[in-house]
Parts: structure tokens; sequence; C-alpha cells
């Protein structure tokens, strides 16, 4: 019996001694832990003498930094990739792009303006863009940007074998060539009238080095130009970046960023009242009276590229024009923009937000129940009828919020909604089949690109080339008329004619009504009072902190 | 002896059967789920070309068929595959977060034991009295609040109100605490309760009557007659408590921005990232396998009638 007594203390005993120990000693163990960096190819005899310093507060998380230099930024997302050419996520864009710079950057009123290019000429057919390197820019790496080091980056983008989500939205590049150190030349297949705005947009430059290093395989050591250098990324945890001192643009004056991931928004909203961070991505709107409401706080709710509209598929009593725009009659935009969105969203005044290039705004319809119902009976359906509104949740500000509204408006002039909830991933599998096989009549979309210029939205969402499984023009929209515009606005060079061009093809979409034109999203970010100098980018989602400071 | 290793070779090859069901189970169920992971790593606005080269270099364009012979003949070399998302290998992704998933869970069913055992225990002999209440408030608190509150207000009160305790995140040992305390509390109350239940049933047992007719002193009878049989259930319960905290405890990780297994977990589904899903699965599982042997080579251990009668079946 004293053997079976012992064993069984020894159990119990053995249970909460392992872990208890096991515990602590993975903390502590795991904790003190030297943050892993990912490897530089810095050797450290290149490195100047005031960076070889900095780099020690990487590697000791508990030695405490100034908080006056030390920014802490609380994003929604993990990061996917810092590969220059694979990014796909505009938050994931928002951070690397404070690594890696383009040849092209854009002004507040989201002009063109030169950048990493200090200027650059068009030839009279579109297809030649010659681009002339400020000089004396160096990578964090210590090589220089100069032609060869854009050619490489033009080069890898074109590369059929590296993953580049976004190669076709650059534009049908054929090459680069190199004129003299400081003079490349890019050369298209055939005229892209928003090459400039998509190479602002999308080609950043990394390191030759590095991309001669990692050939086709994912860039994992970001290696740019820009205002500030990659220090270290713990996956699900946090990116951590610092100040380029040598940055052509001037030293930055907040010496470290430390992007952290908060995937719950009423988490992040927290971590900002709590004082952890500084400034947070994407709030939940419901918080916003909030926080608008506390002194220590200050809020930007700048409007992006992506319009939040319904597409209709033409087919059913949905295929007559005069059923869609009562539908556009029936729904109170500005009530919805109100009163579920928190004020987050402007009206739609085209299918394109109003500060993009090739905007031309029209009358809004406006909330009319009774003309709606007029043009329901006039088209043969005075009783209305039934639809099915499929819808992600989740994915947009207040996405399902805004469904159930809709189904509420509608129901008021007969048009039966069911809705269909779906979870990302399925939503997209169901919108990209082809028209025969889908199983719902409307669905609310939102449409961001990374380009705030007018073909953007209207080829990807109007061409009838881009009609689902092919591409992903939720409106299955087909008119031979606007196909040709578009096709034109696209490889007309001069930028008058291409606005007039946006102009005719906007007034048929917008009279047509593929879609219930509803409004373009606006974000809900907050920081502390004292944070200044923030840039917001031309998208309104991205925030720059390169002449940041605390006031 | 030679009965306890039988029963454990037997034991051990049913853990290799049950594994290698729950990867194929898994390898399928996951990729029945609607949505192409190409698409969604491209994004929307992405053409459809360069979402089938994505596809293709992805060799998501096969058949899923040889899809699953290439992914059974990786892991058989010992290859969890490359993440869909990531591009880098799942091992290293889960090896990563790993350390974060063992620490937490570690330190919530530390306190819950601390806690709920001497709580249960206490409970059951005094079945009136203020601890037994407060035992059964906390399982029914326990069972019916959803973890995610608990764990905001804990947020709200000791972070935002009170600033003791930081928000989120993992940057020091400080940061466990919260997530821990919302995890125990949760792990506590169904503890406690089994705890209680346990010794109840074990003190009415005839054994025991036995003893305290007997006139032995009643903390001999506690420790070697009650405690020593209520000790299987308590067991089970923190195997079966760690093996689901192992596996990730995704909600309280997504509210504390915990970086752990979880968390990666509900994001490689998101993505429809199946490589690294179904390699967070297979680990999940894994786990849940070793962690029943262990629990049952322990049963065997600590009673004799176990492994009895497992070897007279057999």
């Amino acid at each position: 019996m004293r053997h079976a007594i012992s064993r069984s203390v020894i159990v119990g005993v053995v249970i909460v001694l392992v872990l208890a120990i096991l515990g602590v000693s993975l903390l502590t163990g795991w904790f003190g832990r030297k943050v892993e960096t990912a490897p530089t190819t810095v050797p450290a005899t290149t490195q100047t003498p005031g960076t070889t310093q900095t780099t020690v507060t990487a590697e000791s998380p508990r030695t405490p930094v100034s908080t006056k230099n030390v920014l802490k930024v609380a994003i929604g997302i993990d990061l996917d990739t810092v590969d220059p050419h694979g990014q796909t996520t505009t938050v994931v864009y928002n951070v690397v792009r404070h690594i890696y710079e383009t040849l092209l950057w854009y002004d507040e009123k989201g002009n063109v303006i030169p950048w990493l290019a200090e200027r650059w000429e068009v030839s009279p057919d579109g297809l030649t863009y010659t681009f002339y390197l400020r000089k004396g820019v160096r990578f964090h790496d210590s090589s220089e940007l100069d032609a060869y080091a854009v050619k490489a980056n033009v080069d890898r983008w074109i590369d059929p074998t590296v993953r580049v989500p976004a190669r076709a939205q650059l534009g049908p590049v054929k090459g680069a060539e190199v004129v003299d150190k400081y003079t490349v030349k890019i050369v298209l297949k055939e005229p892209f009238a928003p090459f400039l705005r998509a190479l602002a947009s999308y080609l950043l430059i990394a390191s030759p080095k590095v991309i001669e290093k990692y050939g086709n395989k994912t860039i994992t050591e970001p290696v740019g130009t820009g205002p500030y250098k990659f220090v270290s990324w713990e996956k699900g945890k946090k990116v951590v970046l610092e100040a380029n001192e040598d940055y052509w643009g001037g030293k930055p004056p907040i010496k470290r960023i430390e992007w952290v991931i908060i995937p719950d928004a009423t988490t992040r909203v927290a971590a900002l009242l709590a004082g952890d961070v500084d400034f947070a991505y994407n709030l939940p709107p419901t918080e916003l009276e909030r926080i608008k409401g506390d002194a220590r706080f200050q809020v930007l709710t700048p409007v992006s590229n992506r319009v939040i509209f319904i597409a209709m598929l033409p087919k059913g009593p949905l295929a007559d024009p005069r059923v869609r725009q009562a539908l556009n009659y029936a729904v109170d935009k500005n009530a919805i923009i109100k009163n579920i969105l928190f004020g987050l969203g402007v009206e739609l005044k085209a299918p394109v937000p109003d500060h993009f290039f090739g905007f031309y705004p029209m009358k809004p319809y406006p909330y009319d129940p009774d003309k709606a119902r007029k043009l329901l009976a006039e088209a043969g359906y005075p009783q209305g009828f039934k639809v099915v509104l499929l819808h992600p949740t989740g994915r947009y500000l207040q996405d399902k919020q805004v469904a159930e509204a809709v189904q509420a408006y509608l129901s008021r002039i007969g048009v039966q909604v069911e809705l269909k909830t779906m979870d990302w991933p399925s939503f997209v599998a169901e919108i990209t089949k082809p028209l025969d096989q889908k199983t719902y009549d409307m669905v609310l979309l939102g449409w961001g690109p990374a380009v705030a210029d007018a073909h953007f939205t209207l080829y990807g969402q109007f061409h009838s080339g881009q009609a689902p499984p092919k591409g992903l023009a939720a409106a299955h929209y087909s008119n031979p008329t606007v196909d040709r515009l578009l096709e034109e606005a696209m490889r007309e060079v001069n930028e008058g004619k291409r606005r007039e061009l946006y102009r005719q093809a906007i007034e048929i979409i917008w009279n047509d009504a593929p879609w219930i034109f509803l409004y373009t999203q606006a974000w809900f970010y907050a920081g502390v009072k004292n944070l200044k100098g923030l840039m917001v980018y031309v998208d309104g989602e991205q925030i720059f902190f390169h002449k940041a400071y605390f006031g | 002896m030679s009965s306890l290793s039988t029963y454990l070779f037997y034991r051990f090859l049913q853990a290799i059967v049950t594994f290698f069901g729950a990867m194929i189970l898994f390898f399928f169920i996951v990729r029945i789920l609607p949505g192409d992971p190409a698409r969604i790593l491209a994004g929307p606005e992405a053409s459809e070309e360069d979402v089938a080269k994505i596809r293709e270099a992805l060799g998501l364009n096969k058949p899923i068929y040889e899809q699953f012979f290439v992914y059974l003949t990786s892991i058989l070399r010992g290859d969890l595959g490359t993440s869909i998302k990531y591009g880098t290998p799942v091992v290293n992704e889960i090896l990563a977060r790993l350390p974060y998933t063992i620490a937490l869970a570690l330190v919530a069913e530390a306190i819950a034991v601390i806690i709920a055992i001497p709580l249960g225990v206490l409970a059951a002999l005094k079945p009136r009295s203020m601890l037994s209440y407060i035992a059964s408030l906390l399982s029914i608190l326990g069972t019916s609040l959803p973890v995610f509150w608990v764990g905001l207000m804990l947020i709200f009160i000791f972070a935002v109100e009170l600033r003791l305790l930081p928000s989120s995140g993992a940057d020091s040992p400080k940061h466990i605490i919260l997530p821990a305390l919302t995890l125990a509390f949760f792990l506590t109350g169904n503890l406690a309760r089994m705890t209680k239940a346990a010794v109840l049933e074990a003190l009415s047992s005839n054994h025991v009557v036995t003893a305290i007719a007997k006139g032995l002193p009643f903390s001999k009878i506690l420790v070697r007659h009650v405690l020593r049989v209520s000790l299987i259930p308590i067991l089970t319960i923190i195997s079966l408590q760690l093996g689901a905290l192992l596996g990730g405890a995704i909600i309280t990780e997504t509210v504390f921005a915990w970086p752990g297994i979880g968390s990666l977990l509900v994001d490689s589904l998101f993505y429809r990232d199946y490589v690294l899903a179904q390699g967070i699965i297979m680990f999940i599982v894994g786990v849940f396998i070793l962690l029943n042997l262990l629990t049952d080579i322990a049963y065997a251990l600590v009673d004799p009638r176990i492994r009895d009668v497992l070897w007279r079946v057999r």
C-alpha cells in the first residue's frame, strides 16, 4: 500500500510541477530569446558607422527605447510576403512601401509626380517611356540605384516564372532597356494609357543584389531605397522597421516603427485606448463617435478607392434596364451611409470614386419609391418579384447590415429579397462562376483598384471580355459601345481625349444601371493627438509615416 | 510487465492508424471547402491569366488524387509541404507559433489546476459551504459566458481602465497574464466540477465506507482512498483540456493578438492555404492522439485494473 500511495501522489505532484516548470521556463526562455531577424545582405563592414549601433536595439526587446522615437501602429492582418513584386494586399503594400519605393509617386491631389525618377518622356506612339533617374540614391545595402537596378526589377516583374499577382495591372510591359547609367526605357507591347499611374502604384524597386540572389524565388529580405529599413518580421506578431539615416529625402524623424498585428478590431480600439499603440488602422464604425469624443485622439476618415455596389445579373426581370433603374430609385443610399456606415461613405455619382482620373459626375438616382413602383409596373412587374442577393460578411464595412437594409428597401416596392451570406473565399468562388451556374440574381461587391484611374474600375467591371469566369465583371455587363469606348480609352495617350471617352462610357453605364450604385467606402483610422505629419496616400487606405513626428 | 508492453504496442499501433485515417479525411475535407487559394492570394482585381499561373505554380491545377499522392509521399518523407500564403515550409510556420501556444496552454492549465483541484475537493467535503457554491457558480459561468466577451472585459478592465497590464500582443511575460486568465476561467469551472464529482463518488464508495468504519484517520482516507481513485477522471479532463489548448485557443488567441497555432489556423483557412491548414490540423490531431496515448499509459500506471482488463480482452 505504501508503494501505491507514493505512486498516486507522485503522479499528481508531477502533473502540477511539469505544467508549472514547463510554463515558466518556456516563458522566460521564449520571451528572453533574441528576436529573429532576417539575414541581411549587408556585410557589417560596408555599413555606415551610424547604423551599426541602432541594430542592437532590435536584438534586445527588453531594452527600453525612448518612446518618443518609437511609433507603434496596429494593423488587422499579418503580412503574407515582403517580396516587392508578390504584393496583393493594400495594408501589406503600405508596410513594405516604407522600405521600397517607386519611380513615380502621387501628390495630395492624386497627380503623378517624380520620385526615384526625376523626370520622364513618353514617345508619341505611347509605347516607350524614358525615365531619368535621381542620382546618388542608395539602397539599404549601399548598392546604387541606377538603370541596371531598374531593369533588373522590370525583368523580374515580367518573368513568367515569378509569382507576380498584379502583373497584368501594370500593363503590357515588353521589357526595359538601359540607355546610360541613369536613364532607362520601359517599352510596352501596345499603348497603355494608365501606365504612369500603374507604375507609381505597383512597381516597387528592390536592390539588384537581392534580385540576383533570389531570382524567381520569393524574396524574404526586403532591401529598398525607402525611408525605413527592415529589421524583423515575427509572423502573426509584428514587423519592425528602423529609420534609414541616409534617406535621400531626408532622415525620418521617428527612429523605429513597429507594425503590431492585432486581428480583432475591438482589441485594436482597446490597444489604442490603453496606450499600447499610437495609431490603429481600420477600426469599427460603431466606435467612431466614442473616439471622436475623446480628446486624447485624432480621427482620420479618408475616402478609399473602393466603390461598393450591388451588381445585377442580366437575367429574369433584372435583364430589363427599367427594373434596374427602379431598384436604384428604391434604395436610400444616403440613409444607409448615415445610419449604417456612421458617415463612412460617399454616395456614388459615377461607377468610379470622385477622385479618380476619368471621373465624370452624373446625377445620383434620388430615393423615390413611387417612381420605382411606376417603373416596375411599366416593365410588367406591378406586383414585384423575388430575387436572391449574395453578400460577403466581414469583408467590407458593415456589409451584412447594408445588405439587410437593401432587402428592407426593396421589400417596400414589392421586390422580395432572399439574402445569401458567405465567407470571403466561398463568396469569391461563387462570383467567379459562369453566368449559367450562378445561384443568385444580385451580389453586393466592393471594387478597389490600387490605381486611382477609371480604367481599372470600368474595364474590370464593364468590359464584356472581363465577365466571369475569365474576369470578375460582376454584372456580366455586355455593351459593344462601352467595350469600344473602354478599349479606346485604354490606348489613348491624350488625357483630354481619354476623359471624354470615359465621360461617354460613364453616361451609358449610369443610365443602363447594371448596378445599384451605392457608395465609395471611407476608412476609420485613429491615433494619438500629438502624432503629426501623417501622409494619406492617394488611395485613402495607406498612411505614410516618412515625416511623422510626436509633437 | 509483458501485459503492459503488449498493451502499449497495440495502443501505439492504434494511434498510428488513427493518425493516417485523420490525415486522409482532412485532406479531402479542407479541399471540399469552396474557394480557390490562387484567386484569394491574387485578389479579386487580378487577371485570370495571373491567377492561372499561380494555380499552376502551386500544383492546384492537377487532379485531386494526384495532389493527394504528392501530399502522401511528402508526408512519408517527413515534409509537411510549403505554405501557399507564405511560400515557406509549413513546419517552420508551425514551429514559430508553437512556443506561444504551449506557453499559453501550460500557464492557463497550471492556474486552473492550482485553483480548481483544492476548490473541488473542499467543495465535495463540505457540499453546503460557500466554497461549494463558488465552485458551482464558476462552472456555470465558465460554460455559459462567451470567451471573447470575458477576454474583452479583462482587456477593458486591466488594460484600458486600470492600465496594469498590456491589452494584447506577446512581447513580455506580462502579456501572457490576461489570455491565460481568460482561458483558466473556462478551464477552472469544468475541472472543479469534475473534481468535486469524482471526490463525491469516491467518498460514497464501499472501500471508503469500510475505511471510515475501520476508524482510519480522515487525512489518510482522503489521500490513500479518495484522491487516488478520483485522480483518474481528473487526469482525463486535464489531458483533454491540454489537448484542446495545444490545438490553439482560437478565439482567445485572436482577441489577444496572441501569435499561436490557433490564430494561424484561422488565417490559413481564410486564405484557403490548404497545405498550411492541413499541416496545422495534422499537428493538432497528432497532439491529441499522443496525449490520449499518454493518458492511457498513465491510467495503466495508476490503476492496475485497467491494464489487467485490457490484457484479458486481448
